[in-house]
């Protein structure tokens, strides 16, 4: 019964984020028949499952939403009413959803909404009781003669898929990063084998693994879309809670990432764009006064460059304030006065991510309590992503994040720093390269060299993390170049090591605690090697 | 006792200082293995072991007391916990107990819990609030 119930649940709320999709679609095209007759199909689909399931009160509901929708396809003249009452039962059922997976029976009180939705007629108000009585009487219809269209194409889909729980990715993603990690050993044993067939056989296994691993990760990318498909809905509630008015569009959405990171970066996101509603978007008079379109925008953009993907949440409201952001800094105490004079202005735009830091006048529902950036910026880092804010007065913000498409197996340069051992993400190397002593300048106290006619920064990696580190060895200087906040950085290290590609192992506590390390691996001979979050490192 | 008799607890001895843990927090006992350094870590964090392929903390619980550094460590007491990873560096394991042998308890100065037991007393370890405060010590 259990993988019933499972089925059940996971089905009834795919069809359920669908109805909240297509709502959104006909508030925006009210006469659209397609969009009318799929919310039909969907509410029949989940008064059909519920009641094979025995859940009384959550098919009788889906039912009067599949009678509202059928005397709209009868021609029922609609207003903006029918919508709220769509997604209030869609947040009923979602509830009712809710409390069966908590071993509940689904039970809610629903007779005061059947009453709504059977009264409802913006025609007629005279009218409603005729239909409530009509539609109480009417009996459901058959699935085989009122089947939803895209049942026979679902049936074929049905044939070449399986559902697979998370777990067993999990495990079958650990699986293949622990055969990278033997394939390596095996590769430094085949070294000094010297054995031609052993060699051979080591370069098979190597291809084999590759292609488990792409596998592996193919299986285990979603489409950004299962995140964001919630949030026209909740960018229409947060709208009128606020009395603004706001279009939201959104591209790129299916661009596939892990869904392990997926699965952390909904929430931030969901909070950026509450912030971008909330302290960004004017209401409509102070828009007007401004010169502006009283409906505002609010977008999400997303693009992929190469192993990473850019998500850019965008306003076009008041814009954030640096100055304003940093005096809140001081006032607040969570920045001392002279500190704050001599940061950068994207170094004070981040500032509201300090924890505690809210500019809100007042603390409001939809954001403002000052808890959330913070945990944005911190989930950002865990994934080895970054986060930067572009603003500017009256003409609104972009937070823009940039994350790797997955964080499992990863390419990293590795180095040596003092006694050390490091790990460098790829997606963090620009170039590597070596300088004289004499190519490396002293100016104002910094140590810097001139790439393609610009001046760039040395910091050494061993100064970075703050750990001990001789004086330079031998006459040239190894660096990688890195980009940090818009800079280019010079790293120097003692020795570069070469690529490898790696199982990247998350750190649990108290190790997670560390700034500046993003995980840890282990090479080919065991030694356990960490991996450092270069991008993060405050300079 | 104060304690319920159906608990058990390991008894070790590190630092010249007698520790007893609950054995629901036991995950293994293993010789010492080949440890490497964490950047930037403090002294009493000695670095990380691979244990069957999983990254273990190697906590020196004497250089944290500040009795110094451990010896002659001779066992790494892999404890088990939901979201962390450490192993106890231990000079000597004693023998398992259970509450019905715990003669009174005591209360030492700033919280510490103490087992008196017919042979001496051994302070109770408490993982979950040692990673805590270790933690708060890498903040500081």
């Amino acid at each position: 019964m259990s993988q019933y119930l499972d089925l059940f649940i996971s089905e009834v709320r795919e069809h359920l984020k669908s109805i909240s999709k297509l709502v959104l679609v006909l508030e925006s095209e009210p006469k659209d028949r397609s969009t009318i007759d799929e919310l039909f199909r969907s509410a029949h689909s989940v008064k059909g499952m519920a009641a094979s399931m025995g859940f009384k009160q959550a098919a009788e509901l889906a039912h009067g939403m599949e009678n509202l929708m059928d005397r709209v396809r009868q021609g029922l003249e609609i207003d903006s009413g029918l919508f709220d009452i769509l997604l209030a039962g869609e947040s009923a059922l979602s509830a009712m959803v809710d409390d069966i997976e908590g071993g509940g029976s689904g039970g809610m009180d629903s007779a005061a909404f059947l009453a709504r939705i059977a009264a409802y007629d913006p025609s007629a108000g005279k009218e409603a009781d005729r239909a409530s009585a009509g539609e109480a009487e009417e009996a459901p219809r058959s699935p085989d003669n009122e089947q939803p269209a895209t049942a026979k194409v679902e049936a074929s889909v049905v044939q070449q898929t399986v559902k697979i729980r998370t777990t067993v990715l999990d495990r079958l993603l650990k699986t293949t990063g622990e055969l990278v990690t033997v394939k390596h050993r095996l590769s430094m044993t085949s070294k000094s084998l010297r054995n031609r067939d052993f060699s051979d056989a080591m370069e098979s296994l190597g291809k084999a693994i590759r292609e488990l691993h792409d596998q592996v990760m193919a299986v285990r990318l979603i489409p950004l879309s299962m995140i964001t498909e919630r949030f026209p809905r909740m960018i229409r509630d947060l709208a009128r809670e606020s009395g603004k008015q706001v279009t939201f569009s959104m591209s790129g959405v299916e661009i596939e990432l892990d869904r392990s990171i997926l699965e952390l970066l909904g929430d931030p996101l969901a909070h950026i764009l509450r912030n971008s509603l909330d302290h960004g978007i004017e209401t409509p008079s102070e828009r007007q006064a401004a010169g502006k379109e009283s409906t505002g925008r609010v977008s999400i953009a997303v693009f992929r460059d190469k192993d990473q993907v850019e998500i850019r949440i965008g306003d076009d409201g008041r814009g954030i304030d640096p100055e304003k952001i940093a005096s809140a800094a001081v006032a607040k105490g969570v920045i001392q006065k002279e500190k704050a004079a001599t940061l950068s202005v994207e170094e004070k735009l981040l500032l509201i991510c300090l924890p505690g830091f809210s500019t809100a006048a007042k603390i409001t529902g939809i954001s403002g309590r000052g808890v959330g950036m913070d945990v944005v910026k911190t989930t950002i880092q865990s994934l080895s992503g970054t986060m930067s804010i572009e603003t500017g007065a009256d003409k609104g913000s972009t937070f823009v994040l940039r994350l790797p498409l997955t964080v499992a197996i990863i390419n990293v340069l590795l180095v040596t720093a003092g006694k050390f051992t490091l790990a460098v993400p790829l997606t963090a190397v620009g170039r590597t390269m070596e300088l004289k002593s004499e190519e490396i300048a002293l100016i104002d106290d910094e140590e810097v060299f001139f790439l393609d006619d610009s001046m760039v920064p040395v910091v050494s990696l061993s100064r970075l993390l703050n750990i001990d580190s001789g004086p330079p060895k031998g006459e040239t200087t190894p660096l990688f170049i890195t980009e940090i906040k818009g800079r280019r950085i010079g790293v120097q290290v003692d020795r570069m090591l070469g690529n490898q590609e790696v199982f990247v192992k998350p750190l649990s506590r108290p190790l997670s605690a560390f700034e500046g390390l993003s995980g840890a691996t282990v090479l080919g001979d065991g030694e356990v090697v960490f991996i450092v979050d270069i991008l993060n490192k405050v300079l | 006792m104060m304690n319920s008799a159906s608990i058990r607890y390991m008894l070790f001895s590190t630092g010249g200082l007698r520790y007893a843990v609950n054995v629901d927090y036991l995950d293994e006992i293993s010789g010492l293995l080949p440890e490497y350094p964490i950047p930037r870590s403090p002294r009493f964090l000695r670095g990380v072991v691979n244990i069957h392929g999983k990254l273990a903390v190697v906590f020196d619980l004497s250089m944290y007391v500040g009795t110094g550094p451990v010896k002659k460590g001779c066992n790494l007491l892999l404890l088990k916990m939901p979201e962390s990873s450490l192993s106890i560096v231990v000079e000597q394991m004693e023998r398992m107990i259970s509450g019905d042998e715990i003669v009174s308890i005591e209360s030492g100065v700033s919280g510490a819990t103490f087992f008196v037991l017919p042979d001496g007393k051994a302070e109770l370890l408490d993982p979950e609030k040692l990673v805590d405060s270790m933690e708060k010590s890498f903040v500081a």
